[in-house]
């Protein structure tokens, strides 16, 4: 009678434990109201390195999707330029597909991910298209590293876009690089080769507090 | 909105030239009768206790102190005392001078939990001129079903219509469309900034230690000022004047002792209330042990302390001493003592009061109020040292008056300030010799002040009227130092203050005005309306009060809120006043409401006030209220129908959007049912509409990851939310101790075990490796099921 007893006390301790355990996590359904789609627009430019943008369409939130399609989110035929600073010059920046490009797949991959964008299938490598200085510029810049209309510190550049039968216009500035003064190194307590890394700089009174910074180990890329 | 201010204050003016001219007509040669109303059995001053005289149909009421005063031409009358709970007494008196009259009356029965309710004061609903007020007894409070054991005012509060839960469990609330920093909680008389223990699941009030609780909706009386939407006036008990008694339980997850008694019989007593939960101690054992002891130390708990202390200097003058103490304690380190954190937070109230009466009308009750909150941080990440601190501080006194110069017309007015201390998050971070400070760290000063005058009065046999005016001025004042920042966040110059210095000044009257038309005996339509100010304001991305919420005062930015209530009902009640019934409609403007902006980021350079975005609020909606007070069955329905809606420049194109506190429909059913004189049973039932969140509708590649595009402000609805509690309460006989009464409450939470959304988000699953990923809406329920066994006792 004791035991009986002492296994409805466990099976109820137990079933106590399973109900307060189910306090739980479920898939809500039920569609939501459609917002359309939206133009994104991911545009970059870096001291003595040329504009890139890639031009891709945002798609709906929920569901499957596969990053190797990511092709199939790109948009072509967009019109954009660029200006520098006041300057009313427009340069106008080419489409670039990467399947137009005579280089081997391991490189289109190497480029994509310089870019940001991770193939995870090698023998689907994706047709991305971006849109960068016309082709003699890009060809100064291979030889010589830098080009007229790469980025340069302190100034301001302004994109237009046509795209869709919409004008999407944006600017950015190139700061000032910061040196680092000092670089010092400390031991994490427990734990053996972990080491934290100590950098000393000065921050500009006026640009705000915010500092970008890149790291790289041994022959690995940087990583920002 | 100044067209329409300027309008009610010339109504308002005209309503107190009429009151002037009602009283002066009123002024024939007459005697008081004043007095207080007690009980009999510990001699606690009983509040808004009934004092009718028989052959005018007409009374007062006691106030908060358990005060009366009666002016009656000479005669003889036949006064009845009543009060809910309480047998009523009916008092013959011959009136030729003035005279005191102390009146105890008897409970109707000696109980610990279960309902005691057996009269309802007369027609209080239908005859006063207070719209949007509810009072609950804390022994309806005790009888309905408690969460995991804790009886909880707060959570009662919710129950009644107008009132909506912040969420799952949890103690905080919305009024009638406004946001949790718009309620007014005061516990004697002290602000309690955050209502909360254990992120809001437990309310910080001990059940055993308070005497009473209401609610004003608004329009909000006069006397009450520095919030927009509602009012919780907590009193504390007194203490026991005749014996000492000790009141206890013993819960799953706390324990509470209470222990009051005369220092000096029926001169001073004492109440002294302890409360603590003790999971962190039963843990103890489990902890030390396991792991080698690597989680020793760890835990949570809470515990709170109330003590008051009260004394009858004279006939003419009380003095009380309360104060709250309470805290919230988060200790965990992990195994490899890389990362530890203590993580304390709490209030701290303190109130002293001295009551006295001049003549025999006029009721003085002048208070020092002290109030903290407060909440530290400390947090070790492998010998990088983390510190956050933030702090609220009020020290204040106020003067007030009651002061009734016949019968049926009640007049208050009085002088509040208070010094506000706003110290925002302190952060600092230090490693080895290096220190990392915040800058912008120093507290923000501000004085409040206010005077107000309030007027209840009978214009005609059927009409009544209430009017108040309040006018308040704020101020901030140095030391104060600010940066400015341009838009893209650099700096551009500073001010600087010194003490004393005023910053920025704002004044405004409030106006606030409720008429009473009594259509039949117990029938009557009220309306109200009023304008209020709110002068410091808590912004949050939360929908309840949180540890880390940072009020902020009104800046040269930062501008008061201001909120316009207008609000019409009809209440009507049924035999006897056995039945209750309610209708109320109400439109509420708000405006200067505050909000953080759109992708805005808290940086600790700039002040949070830079963060913010400002706009404007409208909230309307029906209240309905159905309530059994009599009888061996109890209970009420309440129900509500509102909107309630945003709008803010730059959030949501500047289009008017559903605010997170919009409820569309809220549902409660409450039922109380003694079974015998042994077994008391309770059933509350809640529904709400689900609460609104803003979600992704758009997803995007950048830099190898996947990005979200939210869709319009709170444009997604949760599911609804519906729950059943139901308790039952074993009354126990203890042959041997007679003095002993004890009972043993059983009760179950979500009793059909329905899983209640608490929040949901995007969750994004698959391996990246290959390729693939869903996407997908998850919905998080927090507690199941829950049973919880109490034993209450008191001797």
């Amino acid at each position: 009678m004791l035991t009986k007893n002492k296994n409805i006390f466990i099976l109820f301790i137990l079933a106590l434990a399973g109900l307060v355990a189910s306090s739980c996590t479920k898939d809500l359904t039920g569609s939501l109201p459609n917002f359309g789609t939206s133009v994104v627009v991911d545009g970059s430019i870096e001291t003595n390195h040329p504009p890139i943008i890639i031009l891709t369409r945002s798609t709906l939130v929920f569901g499957d999707l596969n990053i190797n399609d990511y092709a199939a989110f790109l948009l072509h035929g967009a019109v954009i330029t660029m200006s520098i600073d006041s300057s009313p010059v427009q340069v106008p920046l080419q489409e670039i597909c990467l399947q137009s490009l005579s280089i081997p797949d391991s490189q289109k991959i190497q480029l994509l991910q310089s870019l940001g964008i991770a193939v995870y299938d090698s023998s689907k490598v994706p047709d991305v298209c971006a849109y960068t200085l016309p082709y003699a510029e890009l060809l100064t810049y291979a030889n010589t590293g830098t080009c007229p209309d790469c980025g340069v510190e302190g100034h301001q550049y302004n994109l237009k876009i046509k795209v869709n039968n919409q004008t999407i216009t944006a600017y950015t500035t190139i700061p000032h690089a910061v040196p680092i003064q000092g670089l010092s190194i400390r031991d994490v307590p427990n734990v053996d080769s972990l080491v934290n890394v100590m950098i000393t700089l000065t921050v500009p009174s006026s640009t705000g507090n915010f500092i970008r910074y890149w790291t790289k180990r041994n022959q690995e890329p940087y990583y920002t | 909105m100044q067209r329409i201010f300027l309008h009610n204050l010339f109504i308002l003016i005209i309503l107190f030239v009429s009151s002037c001219n009602v009283a002066s007509a009123q002024s024939v040669p007459k005697h008081t009768i004043s007095g207080y109303i007690k009980d009999t059995t510990d001699g606690e001053s009983l509040i808004a206790a009934t004092v009718g005289v028989v052959e005018l149909s007409k009374g007062t009421n006691t106030n908060n102190y358990g005060f009366f005063s009666l002016d009656l031409p000479s005669g003889k009358y036949t006064l009845k005392v009543s009060y809910v709970g309480y047998k009523t007494q009916m008092i013959s008196v011959n009136l030729k001078a003035d005279m005191k009259l102390n009146v105890e009356l008897s409970s109707s029965s000696i109980t610990t939990q279960e309902v005691t309710v057996t009269a309802e004061r007369k027609d209080a609903n239908v005859t006063s001129t207070n719209v949007g007020r509810q009072e609950l007894t804390i022994e309806t409070v005790k009888a309905l079903p408690a969460f995991m054991g804790e009886v909880d005012v707060l959570k009662t509060l919710q129950l009644l219509p107008g009132v909506m839960a912040a969420g799952e469990g949890n103690t905080g609330f919305y009024v009638r469309g406004g946001g949790p920093d718009q309620n007014l909680v005061l516990l004697d008389d002290a602000v309690v900034y955050n209502t909360g223990h254990l992120f809001g699941f437990f309310s910080v009030f001990n059940s055993d230690a308070v005497k009473s609780l209401s609610i004003e909706k608004g329009p909000i009386p006069a006397q009450y000022g520095g919030r927009l939407s509602s009012v919780v006036d907590v009193k504390m008990k007194e203490g026991n004047m005749k014996e000492w008694e000790v009141e206890g339980g013993i819960g799953l997850i706390a324990s509470r002792l209470t222990i009051q008694g005369p220092i000096i019989k029926n001169k001073c007593s004492l109440i002294l209330a302890g409360r603590r939960t003790y999971i962190d101690l039963l843990s103890k054992p489990f902890t030390d042990t396991y792991h080698n002891g690597q989680y020793k130390g760890d835990g949570y708990y809470f515990y709170d302390i109330n003590a008051k202390l009260n004394y009858i200097l004279s006939d003419k003058d009380r003095f009380y001493a309360s104060g709250y103490f309470g805290r919230d304690v988060f200790n965990f380190k992990a195994p490899n003592g890389d990362f530890k954190i203590n993580f304390p937070w709490g209030n701290n109230t303190v109130t002293a009061r001295w009551n006295h009466i001049f003549g025999d009308k006029l009721f003085m009750n002048a208070m020092f109020i002290y109030n903290e909150y407060k909440f530290d941080i400390g947090a070790d990440y492998q010998s990088v040292l983390f510190n956050v601190s933030s702090n609220t501080r009020d020290i204040g006194a106020k003067v007030a008056f009651d002061y009734s110069p016949a019968i049926g017309h009640m007049m208050k007015f009085g002088v509040d300030y208070t010094n506000h201390m706003l110290t925002p998050y302190q952060t600092s971070a230090s490693v080895d010799t290096v220190n990392l400070q915040s800058t912008n760290t120093a507290a923000k000063h501000a004085h409040e002040l206010a005077a107000y005058i309030a007027d209840d009065f009978d214009i005609t046999k059927w009409l009544k009227v209430n009017i108040g005016l309040r006018a308040s001025i704020f101020t901030l004042a140095g030391p104060y130092f600010k940066n400015n920042f341009d838009t893209a966040g650099h700096k551009t110059d500073s001010v600087d203050y010194a003490v004393g210095q005023p910053v920025k000044t704002y004044w405004g009257l409030e106006p606030r005005v409720s008429l009473r038309f009594k259509v039949a005996k117990a029938t009557s339509i009220k309306a109200g309306f009023s304008l209020t100010k709110q002068y410091i304001h808590l912004v949050s991305n939360s929908t309840t009060t949180l540890p880390f919420d940072l009020w902020v005062p009104s800046t040269q930015a930062v501008k008061p809120q201001i909120a316009l209530l207008y609000t019409v009902g009809a209440f009507q009640n049924f035999k006897d006043n056995m039945f209750e019934a309610s209708i109320e409609v109400y439109y509420k403007q708000l405006f200067n409401q505050i909000e953080y902006g759109d992708n805005k980021v808290v940086t600790s350079t700039q002040d949070i006030e830079d963060f913010f975005v400002y706009g404007k609020g409208r909230s309307y909606g029906s209240e309905f209220f159905f309530k059994k007070a009599r009888g061996k069955l109890q209970g009420w329905v309440g129900y509500t129908l509102a909107w309630t809606q945003r709008q803010f420049s730059s959030i949501n194109n500047d289009q008017w959007f559903y605010a997170k506190y919009d409820r569309r429909h809220d549902l409660n059913v409450v039922l109380m049912y003694e079974i015998n004189d042994r077994w008391n049973v309770a059933a509350t039932f809640v529904y709400a509409s689900g609460n609104r969140t803003t979600l992704p509708v758009q997803l995007y590649y950048l830099n190898g990851g996947v990005n979200y595009i939210y869709g319009p402000r709170n444009f997604y609805q949760l599911p609804s939310y519906h729950r059943l509690d139901l308790s039952a309460t074993f009354k126990l006989k203890h042959k041997h101790f007679k003095k002993l009464h004890s009972d043993i409450n059983f009760a179950i939470y979500n009793v059909y075990n329905r899983m209640n959304p608490f929040f949901v988000y995007v969750d994004a699953q698959g391996n990246p490796t290959t390729g693939s990923v869903n996407v997908s809406l998850k919905q998080v329920s927090l507690f199941p099921i829950l049973p919880s066994i109490t034993w209450n006792f008191k001797f």
